[in-house]
């Protein structure tokens, strides 16, 4: 009995990690990086591309970072006359087999009261953050130019 | 014999020329828009006045912007940055000048724009000026922008994000989107020059 519940517990914890690494994987970051500013900025910008190889839908709410006071998602809307707006995206929804891409001029990390801008070169550790799902984080090199 | 009449009906003779003009010639030069542009005053990030008369015989790239804007406008000083940086391999550097123009000047002072700018490494000329100064040479651009409400993190701006190509005497000649692409912009400089 004693061997059963022991093999039971373990059977329980090697599918626990299983699903673990499931859920980890099918949400896939990628082509992160954050646009090199002067040091004097306050503000930075972060690019990524989110898919969602999952069978759930999720939603994406916001980011966080140990660089910056604050991090939000942000579009840059163009109007036909050639405006630009920022607009703070509350959340977006990536049904299975969506991919949201953040890229310069368009969907857009804003990261906000920023203590220490970082180099190109650097890298720093971004966390997107999920309506009722763990944080997906992963390393945003610094960069001057679009990869 | 019957098209050129029909041709010139539509476009008029100076269309029709030009349109046959076209087919042999090299494309023609970049015309002269004549609604937009003119001189101004402003007040430069080493703290000197600036007027744009003073850079007559150089090719000017211009735009407008502000410091805190994280995703557009640093986007659009790298690429300006780019193109510079391009014309000056080429030896073409001397008589271009870049400028940007803020539309925050409350933030974007003489000494925040002296720790920004030189950044890109572009001699790129930060300028900045009292808020009806700036209105006014927006206006002459025809540049539109908007301030936010202050929402606890700050403010910020909706705005039309042209770079402007002047000629050597000062005159616009050609409006790009920001993600304009860098040959032409190279190539269209060079032609001013």
């Amino acid at each position: 009995m004693m061997y059963k519940a022991f093999f039971n517990a373990l059977t329980g914890a090697a599918l626990l990690a299983l699903a673990g690494a499931a859920a980890a994987d099918d949400l896939v970051l990628e082509d992160a990086w954050l646009r090199a500013v002067p040091p004097v900025s306050p503000t930075m910008a972060g690019y990524f591309t989110l898919r969602n190889d999952g069978d759930q839908a999720v939603e994406l709410i916001g980011a966080k970072t140990d660089i910056a006071g604050m991090a939000m998602l942000h579009d840059t809307e163009t109007t036909d006359d050639g405006q630009a707006r920022m607009v703070h995206l509350s959340g977006i929804t990536l049904e299975p087999g969506d991919e949201a891409t953040f890229a310069p001029g368009g969907k857009h990390l804003m990261l906000m009261k920023v203590d220490t801008i970082p180099e190109a070169g650097e890298s720093v550790e971004i966390c997107l953050t999920f309506r009722d799902r763990e944080d997906l984080c992963g390393d945003f090199p610094v960069r001057r130019e679009a990869p | 014999m019957t098209l050129l009449p029909a041709l010139a009906g539509r476009l008029g003779l100076p269309g029709l020329l030009l349109a046959l003009a076209a087919c042999a010639e090299p494309p023609p030069e970049l015309p002269v828009n004549t609604r937009l542009g003119g001189d101004f005053t402003l007040t430069d990030h080493r703290g000197e006045p600036f007027q744009l008369a003073d850079q007559r015989g150089r090719v000017v790239l211009m735009f407008f912007g502000y410091t805190h804007c994280p995703d557009i406008c640093p986007a659009t000083l790298a690429r300006v940055s780019q193109v510079y940086r391009n014309l000056k391999e080429a030896g073409d550097a001397e008589r271009v000048q870049p400028l940007f123009i803020t539309f925050d000047p409350r933030r974007d002072t003489p000494e925040h724009l002296s720790e920004y700018v030189p950044w890109f490494k572009a001699n790129v000329i930060g300028l900045t000026g009292d808020e009806e100064q700036i209105r006014a040479v927006a206006e002459q651009y025809g540049v539109v922008y908007l301030q936010s409400a202050d929402d606890g993190s700050g403010y910020d701006f909706t705005h039309s994000d042209y770079v402007y190509l002047l000629d050597q005497q000062g005159r616009v000649r050609k409006l790009y989107p920001s993600d304009f692409d860098i040959d032409e912009v190279i190539h269209d400089v060079q032609s001013l020059l």
